[in-house]
């Protein structure tokens, strides 16, 4: 399995798509974000900056020894 | 913050073991329930004063703690999930408990063989009897001095901690019946230590201090639009014939059905991309999932509103 994962890697420097699926109510929480005009305009657009903005948060988290050194897991749940 | 005085006491009731009685709280009046001897477990009910339909979910409650503590609201069933009251005071020695449910004769028949054992849902139905309710009205219990643990299997009671003198003060936020009794099961559990004893039940008038309170909580935790009475509601009759009759006309109206997919194209650059891959397996199994996920755990992080206690995932990194 950890091979099969290795082997399907992006190896080389392209950009990569991802088709995300989102319901009506999750895409309202892009029409809350598009009127905040911070992260972008198109949804692809949002959703990407919103991605990468995590990602460098959890890194700073990371980053600082006092916290807590996990990163949030799938099955962490939000409360419903 | 010390909680706000209330007026001069309109009720003062000694509930000798193993009684209860159904009290009117008014909004801004304060409900004292106090330990005499001390040890003794409490169960309480809270029902809507105008509407015996809205009542006390403990369930709900549940979602903010396992404890009930100082500043804790008693919340309303859903959709009505409203703050009925509010917990101005509590003694450090009084744990609460939501995970208990309310004791009822049947454990007691089926471990001791006894059919006749005092127990909270037979109290509860006698005490709101006075108002017309049935024993079918009494709902779980938020139990004060129960000292509850839990572990992987479940809940268990350990010895009571409460001691003479000890109160909780809970703020009516809307007129209310309000029903504590004395636990029927503390004889044979540990609940109460194995013996009965006497609580205090005071009613507080409304002061200037408790009435603005009230309502500042009131407006500030009761008006939402999800927070549906009855006159929201498609049918609002209540039923009197206990046996469910299919309506064959009936057309249901769930929210949102049925949900309306769309896929959106997302372009990383590889660099990028790599840094999500690494989520695979931990976020998700896809990349969608991953990216899904992802954006999901940020909105809840930096955009969720916190006006219930759920998902705090910054507090728990501080």
């Amino acid at each position: 399995m950890a091979e099969e994962k290795y082997q399907s890697r992006p190896m080389s420097p392209r950009p990569a798509k991802v088709i995300v699926r989102f319901d009506q109510q999750q895409r309202k929480l892009l029409d809350f974000l598009r009127k905040e005009a911070t992260f972008g305009t198109e949804d692809g657009e949002i959703i990407r900056n919103i991605v990468l903005d995590y990602l460098a948060q959890q890194k700073e988290l990371r980053s600082k020894p006092a916290r807590s050194q996990r990163l949030p897991a799938r099955n962490r749940g939000s409360r419903r | 913050m010390s909680a706000p005085k209330a007026g001069k006491s309109r009720i003062d009731l000694r509930l000798d073991p193993i009684s209860g009685k159904a009290v009117p709280v008014h909004k801004g009046e304060v409900l004292r329930i106090s330990q005499i001897e001390g040890g003794q477990c409490v169960d309480f009910n809270c029902f809507n004063l105008r509407d015996h339909k809205e009542y006390m979910s403990v369930g709900h409650m549940r979602r903010e703690g396992f404890r009930t503590q100082a500043g804790r609201f008693i919340w309303s069933n859903p959709p009505r999930y409203r703050p009925m009251m509010q917990v101005l005071e509590m003694s450090p020695s009084c744990v609460t408990d939501l995970l208990g449910a309310r004791c009822s004769a049947v454990p007691f028949e089926v471990h001791f063989g006894i059919d006749d054992q005092p127990n909270c849902q037979d109290t509860l139905a006698e005490a709101i009897g006075e108002y017309g309710l049935t024993p079918d009205d009494v709902h779980d219990s938020l139990n004060f001095w129960m000292n509850t643990e839990w572990d992987h299997v479940g809940s268990y009671t350990v010895w009571n901690t409460g001691k003479a003198g000890d109160h909780v003060d809970l703020l009516a936020l809307m007129d209310v019946l309000a029903v504590p009794v004395t636990c029927g099961s503390g004889n044979l559990w540990v609940t109460s230590n194995f013996s009965y004893k006497p609580i205090r039940v005071q009613v507080f008038e409304t002061s200037r201090a408790t009435a603005a309170l009230a309502e500042k909580q009131w407006k500030a935790h009761a008006s939402l639009q999800t927070q549906r009475t009855p006159k929201d509601f498609k049918n609002s009759t209540i039923a009197t014939d206990p046996v469910p009759r299919r309506d064959p006309t009936y057309q249901p109206d769930y929210v949102n059905f049925p949900i309306n997919w769309q896929d959106i194209e997302v372009t990383f650059s590889s660099e990028e991309f790599q840094k999500i891959w690494q989520h695979r397996g931990m976020l998700g199994d896809t990349d969608e999932e991953v990216v899904r996920t992802l954006f999901l755990h940020w909105y809840l992080e930096n955009r969720k509103k916190h006006g219930l206690r759920w998902y705090t995932p910054r507090q728990s990194h501080a």
